[in-house]
């Protein structure tokens, strides 16, 4: 019951983040008309989307020398040879600096999680809704109207639990396309 | 931007610092003495021991020395955690890791002795949809001689392990895992260390007794020989006594020191019947003196389990200490290292526990036995 509270948490907060990107697109029409790349989509190692995952970006300030954006998707997990059915929901605030090709990217996203647990009394496996936060840190070669989208950095997977916090070092990296 | 960085990077330089005294020793006279042990031996072992504890860096240790009559000479020293609240004391619980190998290798003759199981039956008598595995016999696991893979050399599972610390994995879902990849090697044709191999013998103990693995050892073992602070945790409740285990600059942490508190089961849970028991120096060396004195198995199965093929024997390995044959077992689970050996011409069984990783156990052992 908890894991589908927290679920539920979850969905609520990505339709909302989804649905704000998408107002936020309608009005934002001038800024696409000057020709900038408001949109990306990327395939992801490690990072926010902890494993492999793919990512949606939205832009929603673009000033010259730096923007700022929200991004959400959807990740495999660390043990995905073992257990596929754990995922992940990144959902983040990103910040771009530099205005041509190269920039430095920086970002914090929220990550919940499945995880699929045992319980060695019932000898059942369940499965445990987590939340990890990700800041990240990472150059990133993107032309400001769009195109090939490719990204190197850094990363610390966050998880404070019942148990002990973890800062786990993680890599970050990218390939994808803006629009 | 340069404000943003130089924040982000005190916050991570100030999460990483966690600054760590020199201990101070006791006087060596607060320990009884034994046989062994003269008045002048405790001295001479207690700053050996409080040598190691500085020069590693390592935060509590507890050795125990049982001589061929059963005499307990025990000495702590060091704190149960970093922040050096409280001394480490002969009772405190400690993770054991591999050792556990030798309590689940002694479980499993004794399974035998009882009739449950066969030395040379095939495991796919109990798995026999995993076609990999359809030569493994118990022996073949018993001494690493199996050829399938080490669940620890998964990377995945390693991470995920360490990020979260409660994660509980299931013992089964891993050894599918690992008998549904290809063998590394024919079984019985080479010797090669893997956890899985006793993964599966507490997997398969389960099967043939009809019986949970905690009862196991609780019915053959811990109640028998009445050790106090031995269990299989999870498994088993979680002793109140068990402390805090630390790895100094672990690859997967940002901070100086990665805690493993007493309710981490991500790791204890991935090694199962083959790392997950908890246990002190003297409870070890009680153990490892009543297992050589064939006071748990007989002597038949003391001799399987002590012949040597290299150097592993059945949940025993040969160790050379200073020109002697020691039989034991080397344990280390993140936060804690762990050995017990016994000699067996002196009789004499020495047991180290440690709640700091990484640490050369053997130089200690070296030192010790030196001693002796």
């Amino acid at each position: 019951m908890r894991y589908y509270n927290v679920m539920n948490q979850c969905l609520a907060v990505l339709v909302g983040v989804l649905l704000t990107v998408s107002a936020h697109s309608q009005s934002s029409k001038k800024e696409d008309d000057t020709g900038n790349a408001n949109n990306a989509v990327y395939a992801s190692l490690g990072g926010p989307s902890i494993y492999l995952s793919a990512i949606y970006e939205r832009h929603m300030l673009i000033k010259p020398n730096y923007s700022l954006g929200v991004k959400g998707g959807v990740g495999s997990s660390f043990s995905a040879v073992l257990f596929p059915e754990e995922l992940s929901f990144p959902i983040g605030i990103f910040f771009l600096y530099g205005s041509k090709k190269g920039h430095l990217d920086m970002s914090l996203s929220a990550v919940p999680y499945i995880l699929q647990q045992y319980d060695n009394v019932r000898e059942r496996s369940y499965k445990e809704a987590r939340l990890l936060y990700v800041p990240s840190l990472a150059y990133r070669y993107q032309k400001r109207t769009g195109g090939f989208i490719g990204r190197a950095g850094i990363s610390s997977v966050i998880n404070r639990n019942r148990v002990s916090t973890t800062w786990t070092p993680w890599i970050d990296l990218s390939l994808g396309w803006a629009f | 931007m340069k404000k943003i960085l130089s924040i982000l990077v005190l916050a991570i330089f100030l999460n990483a610092c966690e600054k760590f005294d020199v201990q101070v020793c006791p006087p060596a006279s607060t320990s009884s003495t034994t046989n062994l042990i003269t008045s002048e031996k405790a001295v001479q072992v207690s700053d050996v021991v409080c040598k190691s504890l500085n020069a590693n860096e390592l935060i509590g240790i507890q050795v125990s020395i049982r001589d061929s009559l059963n005499e307990d000479w025990s000495i702590s020293l060091g704190s149960i955690d970093l922040k050096q609240s409280r001394n480490m004391e002969n009772y405190h619980v400690l993770r054991v890791g591999s050792v556990t190998k030798i309590f689940t290798a002694t479980l499993i003759l004794k399974l035998i002795e009882e009739g449950y199981l066969q030395i040379d039956q095939k495991i796919s008598d109990f798995y026999p949809d995993q076609e990999n595995v359809r030569h493994v016999t118990v022996r073949d696991l018993l001494n690493h001689s199996s050829g399938i893979v080490d669940i620890f050399t998964i990377p995945s599972v390693f991470i995920s392990a360490s990020n979260f610390p409660d994660k509980r994995w299931n013992p089964n879902s891993l050894a599918a895992v690992c008998m549904g990849k290809k063998l590394d090697f024919a079984p019985s044709s080479k010797h090669d260390y893997s956890n899985t191999n006793y993964i599966l013998l507490g997997l398969i103990a389960e099967k043939a007794a009809g019986k949970k693995i905690d009862q196991l050892f609780v019915e053959y073992i811990t109640a028998p020989l009445n050790l106090a602070s031995t269990y299989l945790v999870p498994y088993m409740d979680t002793p109140s006594e068990l402390v805090n285990g630390y790895v100094h600059h672990f690859a997967l942490s940002l901070t100086e020191w990665y805690k493993v508190t007493p309710n981490n089961t991500a790791w204890s849970t991935l090694a199962y019947t083959a790392g997950a028991m908890t246990s002190n120096a003297g409870d070890l060396s009680a153990f490892t003196h009543h297992l050589f004195k064939g006071d748990i198995i007989t002597s038949e199965s003391l001799v399987l389990m002590t012949t040597f093929s290299g150097d592993k024997g059945l949940g025993l390995f040969e160790i050379a200490v200073n020109n002697k044959t020691y039989w034991g077992h080397e344990g280390e689970i993140t936060g804690f290292e762990a050995i017990t050996v016994y000699n067996p011409d002196s009789k004499i069984t020495i047991s180290i526990c440690c709640n700091t990783t990484p640490f050369d156990i053997y130089s200690l052992l070296n030192e010790i036995d030196a001693v002796l």
